[in-house]
């Protein structure tokens, strides 16, 4: 420092004074202050800059997060819709069992919202190639398509690789032979595509391409789910429309068949309603024929009898009367016939009425009783006076329960026992004719009520009777809208059951 | 005659078949004969000429006005592939319908002035309460076109409508005006007379990351972005290499965290989906990039973007009820992208819209490549935005 600075600087430090040395120390400590203030906002700074590092290094963190999130949640979308428009194609498709409707229904509609810009499908019907449904391609395409296709040749074409169950497909992951893919995308005019088989049971009878043309949209492996169970379900309805044609085809015949058969039965029905009236009107006329004489000989062998005459000889009395007794039971054979003849040919009208079954069961009973009596036969009649009333003819029904009730004493030995019982049930009363008798062998039971039917048995060879009683019965019964059945054990018994409407 | 306003949806199959079944569906709906406007919105998946023809025979000389969509929006919720009429018949309600194009590049404010001088002169000496728009998405500058219509409406005149579509391809989109089916085209309906309009609009995104800058623009294309290509800043969050995001990963990725814009004024973000990536790193979005504009990445998830519609929803529905009227039809336009990431939620969106203006309040929409709306609603009609990515809905009371 030289004499002159010196002396300058001591003036100045004089000059200053107190107040100027105050000065001078507080702008130093404010200076260094501030330079210490600036120092901690410049690290509070780069603090500040060093969390907006982090926060966006975890920006950076929650993007990549939320994009693999949406990528998964746009699989998952594209996969639900998918499957949304497979199961409406399904229930479309499966809706018809006509072949040709099933290919009209694949509609555009399902095509776009499978996420699909084109599809084409195609049959092989009697070797030959045909397209049967398309949609985003005009006829000119599918010509040339279709003419591409079978000018490939080889083990590697299109048309081969189908046949033998292989998919073609080209997604977003997978990569053919370069030049394979180059011709597929060529011939269907697609960037991104699934060639799949349609089979019917394992047997591969066409395919479907389906597919994107643009490279914006790319097809991914998840899609070859939806194309393969888009083409099972088509060849599913496609195997139900042909299973339901063999079905109508052979149910046609079926008809067919039982038309003529029904024919054939009802013209025979027709014979045998006319044979059968035929018979009707024999019986009826021949029995017609008989009675006016019968009735004359039991005439003439009454008054014989009765010896209005003249006397006569004992022995002739007594052959007489035979043939008087014998001539009450032709009548009553006549009569019976007569009967059938009328209600098989509809000629006799019932006169129906509103009865109660006790009091019927009581007068055939009473009328019966000596025939009871006189084989100690016992009587167990469960047919309460409070049943429910009946509609029959009165003098039909008694006929029935004479019938039956006969039979029963009949056939029943010595102590037996005859049981009556009548319940009601639903709109019918049942009504069972119960003994303890000899029973039916089981191989007549079927015949039982059949016309002149005997069965023929020791016991009834001895036993007297037309075979006309259980058939009468059967008709009345059934004229009356009721059914009859029997059962029956030998050397135990047999029950007759026959149903009446209620009033 | 009043006011009645009646919907009808068919999914066809048949394109003719499509058009009449739903315009008859909201002729029997409507009860009437005298229609004075039909809206029609219908897929792309069917033959447009033939749905318009088949309309027409429905509503014989009565005007209609439409767009092709990525799908279309009824009471009965949302469908890929289908047609679906509104019918209105009304003496109480003034509208001004119009039609420009096909609209070349750089006559794209010229048209949209001319678009909104047809409709301001059908509707000489009313009220205009507000505009819709349907506009095809691919041409040149929309951006343009909403400048020139501001221009005759003025800057806060509410527009609200969407930008046609197709079905995701950016192919082709298709704009109704009558009997003739337009491409590259706008068509219009000013609403006015004795009625009300309410708009509100939603997106549900939220803003991720840090605040980014950007550096360089012009239009609809992001040049750089804190002084660095555009591109990094998607290459950057996903950890990609630019060219797997040009290769059209980009448009996806996008799809799912779109950009969004802070606009200080309006105080909400406006969307912008990325189209593509330049060579040099050039984001190209989809509508122009707000000036100033501070960038970040979105991030949204179903529920919040469900929400946001509700919550749209609402604020239309509270300003037709401050006025002592009766919410009479609803219009929406709601983005391809909500679709395409709702995915079987999208039912869900306009079930909840539905259950906010109740569920016999006849609702038309269609899904859209780009929204319009103002972004504040209520009493405050603000400016009209090129939205993306975003709800659009206008609510007409009587």
């Amino acid at each position: 420092m030289s004499l002159l600075s010196a002396k300058a600087l001591e003036i100045f430090i004089n000059a200053l004074g107190l107040f100027g040395w105050l000065a001078v120390i507080l702008l130093v400590a404010y200076s260094l202050d501030k330079k210490e203030r600036l120092k901690k906002a410049s690290k509070r700074l780069s603090k500040i800059e060093s969390a907006f590092d982090n926060l966006d290094e975890q920006a950076k963190l929650i993007v990549k997060t939320d994009l693999e999130l949406n990528k998964t949640q746009e699989e998952l979308d594209r996969k639900v819709s998918g499957l949304f428009t497979l199961q409406r194609i399904s229930r479309t498709i499966s809706r018809t069992f006509d072949k040709e409707e099933v290919f009209r229904r694949i509609e555009k509609s399902f095509l776009e919202d499978l996420g699909f810009d084109k599809v084409l499908l195609f049959i092989w019907k009697d070797n030959i190639l045909t397209h049967r449904a398309s949609v985003n391609y005009d006829k000119d395409k599918i010509a040339s398509i279709l003419d591409s296709l079978q000018a490939e040749k080889g083990r590697g074409s299109i048309l081969s690789r189908i046949k033998m169950g292989k998919t073609i497909a080209k997604t977003k992951e997978t990569v053919l032979g370069e030049t394979f893919e180059e011709d597929v995308k060529k011939i269907f005019g697609l960037e991104y595509f699934f060639v799949t088989p349609i089979q019917l049971k394992e047997k591969t009878i066409g395919f479907i391409v389906i597919g994107n043309t643009s490279e914006e949209y790319p097809i991914t492996e998840g899609d070859s789910e939806l194309v393969k169970i888009l083409s099972t379900q088509i060849g599913e309805a496609l195997e139900n429309a042909q299973l339901f044609e063999e079905t109508w085809k052979s149910h046609q015949e079926l008809e067919t068949k039982v038309k003529l058969r029904t024919r054939e039965l009802s013209q025979a029905l027709d014979e045998i309603k006319q044979v059968s009236k035929r018979k009707s009107d024999f019986i009826s006329a021949v029995s017609h024929e008989l009675r006016t004489p019968l009735t004359s000989i039991k005439g003439y062998a009454s008054i014989l009898i009765s010896e209005k005459l003249g006397q006569i000889p004992q022995k002739v009395k007594e052959r007489l009367k035979k043939i008087n007794y014998h001539s009450d039971d032709l009548t009553q054979l006549i009569n019976d016939l007569l009967d059938i003849s009328r209600i098989e040919s509809g000629k006799t009208e019932l006169d129906l009425k509103t009865l109660n079954l006790s009091e019927l069961v009581n007068e055939a009973l009473d009328l019966l009783s000596p025939q009871i009596k006189e084989k100690g036969l016992e009587t167990q009649i469960t047919v309460s006076k409070e049943l429910p009333k009946l509609t029959a003819d009165r003098r039909q029904l008694e006929r029935v329960l004479i019938n039956l009730i006969g039979n029963a004493i009949k056939f029943t030995p010595k102590a037996g026992t005859i049981s009556v019982a009548a319940k009601a049930k639903d709109s019918n009363m049942q009504i069972d004719i119960s003994d303890t008798g000899v029973g039916i062998p089981a191989k007549d039971l079927p015949y039982i009520f059949d016309e002149f039917y005997r069965s023929e048995t020791a016991i009834n060879e001895n036993i007297k009777g037309s075979g006309l009683g259980l058939s009468l019965v059967k008709y009345i019964i059934a004229a009356h809208n009721g059914k009859i059945w029997v059962k029956s054990e030998i050397k135990k018994g047999s029950t007759f059951s026959f149903t009446l409407p209620l009033a | 005659m009043s006011t009645k306003i009646a919907v009808g949806i068919s999914r066809g199959p048949n394109s003719l078949e499509a058009g009449r079944d739903a315009a008859f569906s909201a002729k029997v709906n409507l009860g009437s004969d005298e229609i004075t406007l039909a809206i029609a919105f219908s897929s792309i998946n069917f033959d447009l000429s033939e749905v318009v023809r088949g309309i027409k025979r429905v509503i014989k000389s009565a005007p209609l006005v439409g767009s092709s969509g990525a799908g279309a929006i009824t009471n009965a919720g949302s469908q890929k592939r289908a047609v679906v009429v509104m019918l209105i018949a009304t003496s109480d309600i003034k509208l001004g319908i119009s039609a420009v194009g096909p609209i070349a590049s750089g006559k794209e404010r010229a048209s949209g002035r001319d678009l909104t001088q047809q409709a301001m002169d059908q509707t000489k000496g009313f009220n205009r309460h507000a505009f819709s728009l349907f506009c095809d998405s691919l041409i040149n500058n929309p951006a343009d076109l909403l400048s020139g219509m501001q221009e005759i409406l003025g800057a806060s005149f509410p527009i609200s409508g969407g930008f046609s579509a197709d079905d995701g391809h950016f192919g082709k989109t298709y704009q109704f005006f009558d009997s003739q089916v337009l491409s590259y085209s706008a068509v219009g309906i000013l609403w006015g007379g004795n009625c009300e309009c309410s708009i509100a609009t939603g997106h549900g995104w939220k803003a991720l990351g840090r605040p980014l800058t950007v550096t360089s623009h012009k239009l609809n294309r992001i040049k750089t972005i804190e002084g660095k290509p555009a591109v990094g800043l998607y290459e950057d969050y996903f950890d990609e290499n630019v060219n797997d995001l040009k290769q059209s990963k980009l448009s996806k990725i996008a799809l799912l965290y779109p950009l969004g814009f802070y606009v200080s004024a309006e105080d909400g973000y406006i969307l912008r989906n990325v189209l593509a990536v330049e060579d040099d790193g050039s984001l190209i979005c989809q509508g122009n990039i707000p000036p100033g504009a501070e960038v970040r990445l979105m991030i949204g998830t179903k529920e919040s973007l469900i929400k946001a519609s509700q919550d749209a929803a609402k604020s239309a529905k509270m300003y037709i009820d401050k006025k002592n009227k009766r919410t009479i039809a609803v219009i929406i336009a709601d983005s391809f992208s909500r679709y395409k990431l709702l995915g079987r939620n999208a039912d869900k969106e306009i079930e909840t819209i539905r259950e906010v203006f109740g569920h016999n309040t006849p609702i038309i929409g269609f899904y859209s490549f780009g929204e319009q709306a103002p972004l504040s609603a209520l009493d405050y009609m603000g400016k009209s935005y090129i939205l993306n990515e975003s709800i659009s809905i206008l609510a007409i009371g009587v």
